[in-house]
């Protein structure tokens, strides 16, 4: 193999002096990319359960739900859901994306679906100018994992075809992110593809992985047989149509916890309500039936100094046999410093060691341990029991 | 004693003097100043002052002069005569003149960005400018990249980095590019060979990003001294490049002793230990509290001196940490407490390998034993260049060993000091590098037809890569069409940077306490080694080839241990072949590397005390060599006399292939076999020491019969009797033989 490649750059070496061609001064035509568009009316299938809803998507659920500053206008019809097939997975300025999927909200609540595929190279700067365009009339972008991929990768095509587009000016809503701190508890992977199955309902039929993806659009710049650039661009029209799902079923969670029927999604939803000082962060513990839900719950009254509710859960949780020692850590401190009872704090720090102690010794518990020892040195040395 | 006290001693010390071949003194050279020109900031110019730096040296005020003119050069000065200074004062200058100014510094090692970082930031804070310097490299927290590519003014890194993380993620340093002012690529002398030839390409793609983004950086090179640095810098940079050679600097007075360890058995010619010498050379000094940097070929030399000499010192001294080690494999903590304890004289005296010929600043110190020649003219320059104050009196001992070459040097002091030092060649067209970067260059940015990489068109190699299914051609433009990431699968370098790991088993808990290149980790690390570190040592218990680890435990014995290497070569493939009564063939060989046994030596009196097996897996090198053979029936040639002629002929050829090929001696192998079991007859064989080859074989394929009339010319012309390292060897090898080889072949 060695000697073949040998061959042809010994050829390649005699050709090198020849003079090359002049370079072409003919005129660059103006090259167009391929679109394709749909409209789905309101109320459509989109592969899912249900269709996605924008009325769900309020001010409130998006800026909880994002991170993004409370009071901005997210409304739905603002929003851009974009996801592009690219050449490789590897990103580099060499990486390419030769399909872009757009999906919108329409006015009446149906959604617009628009594919631009480029069908060589010089087609990129028309792909490009054209979701300039799009990106124009929005003012929000929403991708999955687009704040890694897709938004770098764009940006960085622009930047080599000169065209500067305005994604720094929209906000970008990542639904990667956030179905992470909605379902990763539950979840093995948060994969569009595992979202789809545990939480949308989306089934795909006939659907290519995405790793053939490249190879595929290098076999039609080779051979122009469009036929398996179909399974890409449904591909990917699903994908777009996923997004709006996921979005759709995110704000109903954050909306409306009652009806989620997941434990694990309850906390989590409790924890993107905590985060805000949601006090609906304490009705989705108190409906979760997890240790994580009970501790977290004690901790939520605790901070807000009702300490009659923190000590029935933490003698709740220690009664169940809960959450390693933390009950007992929280029961100590609140009898030492709130109730002034170091006898008891002492009793139940004792009682603390001794379960540590029946866990193992691994290095956290070693150092959980430490803590414990000292608590327990200077609380017998407030009452008189240096030593045993 | 001082060191002038010590040098009248030795000098008429005759139990010295008689083992002196040749006491060369070279007189000191008085500073030459120019004044701060007054375009320099004055905020500059008080933060030099208070570094004390009140002038500049000629050669500082030439290279500012010429960096503000805009123009490329390379400066060319010794160890410790302020040429970074040549570089950092128009960069910071540019920088305060405008904020956004960009600069892109390129060492050849990490340990060398640290420390420059650390310099600058010196005088960054002294001037208290607001530049931001940062170092790019592995190392660097993820978290920092993002600021660095956005903020950072003078961003530190290595050729590598540039390569495989800088140019192919151009996009996403925009404001480096668009405001790129100078390029400053220190140690250039490094870049020879195959590497130089991959660096010319590297920045031939950092070039086309600039032009790309409309920017024109201006290029500073340093090197030290080589015979050829401007070419070299012109070659590497592709455009024409200024000389600054006009040393300034000041130097104190130099000693230059070739010491030769006298015979002690007459009838075997058995010259005593250079290793045993260097250490009672290396003690005087130090015991007189003169700084002394003791330079040693291998690891292992290098850690047994060291070991001697921490014990000797501790005895006259007190304190062996006075004495400290340095090599590559320490681990960076530990390199940079070393170097600081240097800066800051608490370190008396230094035993290091290679690893400090680098510009790693340690300050300068009074003397430097060097056991063993370095191997070549420009590299004996620059370890020597250690020591040398710029006002004190210096001296540099060269203990030679037993080696031919070291006892031609030695007998032969003239040759060293008349001898112009080596050539670095690159060949920045070798089709193979160029190929591969053609490719990392399409992919960064597509190529316009018609558009040349450096001054090569590259519109054949284009096509080509079409056929191939990377690249596809459509409108006037070339794009890269591929899921790879082409730089990913070209290394600038022949070694991996994979890297064993040494662990200490001997407390509870285990510590990594250095590490390994993949290739010495056989020699040094097998089973049962005792690994020094830092005059410390070890026994290996267990070495985990696949987990790249070595689990070491603490012990304390009178012996170190020394492996052999066994080498072979085999043909596998025969490409393109000339039969005849001189055949010279081209095609793809096997080199395998095995370590079979390792000795044990008796510290002190260096007595073989046994041996053990090594059972480790080979490493294999595919490649590609070129090889001439001779139908030794015609020649009737006797046996000893054709090993002697072959030998010659193959060191002669090492020395003529290089020029050719533009590369570096070390790019190549030479291997004479008296009987080859492939050709069944004499044989040479050259070798590219680079997996897969890199073309340079080809091409000696193709010069054939040139290649052995230069060889043959050099034999002619050259002055020696009966050979010498830059002929057919010094290792008795016969000059008339090696001829009737070589003509043989001119016919």
């Amino acid at each position: 193999m060695i000697g073949n490649l040998r061959e042809k750059l010994s050829i390649l070496e005699s050709r090198r002096a020849e003079p090359q061609a002049a370079v072409s001064a003919a005129p660059q035509a103006h090259i167009e990319c391929k679109r394709f568009a749909e409209t789905l009316p309101p109320g459509a299938a989109m592969g899912g359960r249900a269709p996605a809803d924008p009325a769900v998507m309020t001010d409130g659920a998006i800026s909880a739900l994002f991170r993004v500053p409370a009071g901005g206008d997210y409304s739905p019809g603002r929003m851009l859901f974009l996801d592009t097939e690219t050449t490789g997975l590897s990103g580099g300025a060499g990486t390419v994306a030769f399909l872009i999927g757009l999906g919108w909200f329409t006015q009446d609540g149906g959604f617009t679906l628009e594919q631009y595929f480029m069908q060589d190279y010089d087609r990129e700067a028309d792909m490009l100018e054209r979701l300039c365009g799009r990106l124009e009339r929005a003012s929000i972008l929403v991708t999955f994992n687009g704040k890694c991929f897709d938004a770098p990768l764009i940006s960085s095509r622009s930047i080599i075809n000169r065209i500067r587009p305005p994604l720094d000016r929209l906000t970008h809503l990542d639904l990667l992110h956030t179905s992470r701190r909605m379902y990763r508890r539950r979840l093995a992977s948060c994969s569009l593809g595992c979202l789809e199955r545990e939480v949308l309902g989306v089934v795909r039929d006939g659907d290519i992985p995405g790793s053939e993806i490249p190879d595929i659009f290098f076999s039609y710049l080779r051979d122009g047989d469009f036929t398996r650039l179909e399974q890409v661009l449904a591909h990917n029209r699903q994908d777009i149509l996923s997004m709006a799902l996921l979005m759709d079923a995110l704000c109903r969670a954050w909306r409306d916890p009652g009806s989620l029927n997941e434990q694990w999604d309850l906390y989590s939803c409790g924890r993107i309500y905590e985060e805000r000082g949601d006090p609906r962060a304490a009705q989705c513990y108190a409906r979760a039936d997890l240790p994580e839900a009970r501790a977290s719950l004690a901790a939520w009254h605790k901070r807000r100094g009702e300490w009659d509710m923190a000590l029935a859960l933490w003698q709740d949780i220690v009664h169940r046999g809960e959450c390693g020692i933390y009950a007992y850590v929280e029961l100590s401190k609140y009898y030492e410093h709130r109730a002034h009872d170091p006898e008891t704090a002492l009793a139940v720090s004792e009682k603390a060691l001794s379960r540590l102690r029946a866990l193992g010794f691994h290095d956290t518990i070693r150092e959980e341990a430490r803590a414990l020892s000292a608590r327990i040195a200077r609380l017998r040395r407030r009452v008189g029991r240096p030593d045993r | 004693m001082n060191l002038t006290q010590l040098l009248e001693r030795l000098h008429s010390d005759a139990n010295f003097r008689a083992n002196v071949t040749c006491w060369r003194k070279i007189p000191a050279r008085p500073a030459r100043y120019a004044p701060f020109p007054d375009t320099v900031s004055p905020a500059l110019t008080e933060a030099y002052r208070r570094r004390g730096i009140h002038e500049l040296y000629t050669h500082q005020r030439e290279a500012l002069d010429a960096a503000l003119a805009g123009e490329d050069f390379v400066v060319v000065t010794p160890t410790a005569s302020g040429k970074t200074l040549c570089y950092n004062l128009p960069v910071l200058q540019a920088i305060l003149s405008d904020e956004n100014a960009r600069a892109l510094y390129l060492f050849p090692t990490k340990a060398l960005s640290a420390d420059q970082v650390s310099e600058l930031y010196e005088v960054i804070e002294e001037s208290e400018i607001p530049v931001k310097t940062y170092t790019y490299d592995g190392d660097t927290p993820v978290a920092a990249r993002k600021a660095i590519r956005q903020a950072g003014h003078i961003v530190v890194t290595n050729p590598d980095m540039l390569h495989s993380a800088i140019l192919p993620h151009h996009t996403k340093w925009v404001r480096l590019f668009e405001n790129l002012r100078y390029v400053v690529i220190d140690e250039i002398h490094t870049y020879r060979g195959v590497f130089g030839s991959h660096l010319a390409n590297v920045v031939r793609r950092l070039a086309r990003l600039c032009a790309f983004y409309g920017a024109h950086p201006q290029f500073i090179c340093c090197s030290a001294t080589i015979a050829n640095p401007a070419g070299l810098a012109q070659a590497i940079l592709g455009r024409h490049v200024r000389l600054i050679d006009n040393n300034g600097a000041p130097a104190g007075e130099r000693h230059f002793v070739f010491y030769n360890p006298p015979v002690v058995n007459r009838q075997l010619g058995i010259r005593k230990s250079a290793v045993l010498e260097a250490r009672r050379i290396a003690t005087m000094l130090i015991a007189n509290r003169v700084s002394t940097i003791v330079f040693a070929k291998s690891r292992v030399i290098m850690e047994v001196l060291l070991s001697y000499l921490k014990k000797q010192v501790e005895n006259r001294l007190g304190d062996s940490d006075l004495v400290r080690g340095y090599r590559g494999g320490y681990l960076p903590r530990e390199r940079r407490a070393i170097e600081q304890g240097l800066r800051s004289g608490r370190v008396l005296g230094v035993v290091s390998t290679n690893a400090l010929e680098l510009g790693i600043d340690i300050g300068s110190l009074s003397a430097c034993v060097l056991c063993g020649y370095p191997g070549t003219i420009a590299s004996t320059w620059q370890e020597s260049g250690r020591a040398g104050r710029r006002n004190d009196v210096s001296l540099t001992v060269l203990v030679a060993n037993s080696s031919p070459l070291n006892q031609f040097i030695a007998s032969h002091p003239e040759y060293f000091f008349e001898q112009t030092p080596e050539n670095g060649l690159i060949n920045p067209d070798n089709l193979y590098i160029l190929l591969s970067h053609i490719q990392c260059a399409a992919f960064e940015l597509p190529f316009r037809d018609g558009e040349r990489f450096g001054d090569q068109p590259v519109g054949e190699i284009l096509g080509y890569l079409e056929e191939q299914g990377t690249i596809r051609h459509v409108g006037d433009a070339w794009h890269w069409s591929a899921e790879e990431f082409p730089s990913t699968n070209v290394s600038l370098r022949s070694a991996s940077n994979e890297n064993f790991v040494i662990i200490d088993v001997t407390e509870h808990e285990p510590r990594v306490i250095g590490q390994m290149d993949r290739f010495a980790a056989p020699m040094l690390l097998h089973e049962e080694a005792i690994y020094i570190h830092e005059g410390r040592q070890y026994q290996v218990e267990k070495l985990d080839f696949f987990e790249k680890k070595a689990f070491v435990r603490a012990v304390d014995v009178d012996y170190y241990t020394d492996a052999n290497l066994a080498v072979s070569l085999r043909v596998l493939d025969e490409f393109a072949a000339q039969p005849g009564a001189v055949a010279r063939a081209w095609g793809e060989v096997l080199v395998t590397s095995m370590v079979t046994i390792f000795k044990k030596i008796k510290f002190d009196t260096h007595e073989n005390i046994g041996f053990g097996r090594v059972n480790l897996p080979e490493l294999e090198m595919h490649t590609t060599a070129y090889w001439m053979s001779w139908d030794d029936t015609l020649l009737r040639l006797e046996a000893e006399r054709l090993e002697d002629g072959l030998t010659g002929a193959a060191n002669l050829l090492a020395v003529v292939a290089p020029m050719y090929l533009m590369c570096d001696p070390r790019d190549i192998a030479v291997v004479p076999q008296i009987r080859s079991p492939h050709t069944r007859r004499p044989t040479i064989y050259i070798y590219d020491c680079y997996p897969g080859g890199i073309g340079l074989s080809d091409k000696l394929y193709e010069l054939h019969s040139r290649l052995a009339e230069q060889a043959l010319g050099l034999l002619d012309e050259c002055p020696c009797l009966n050979g010498c390292p830059s002929c057919v060897g010094p290792d008795g090898a016969d000059k008339t033989m090696a001829r009737r080889l070589l003509s043989a072949y001119c016919l």
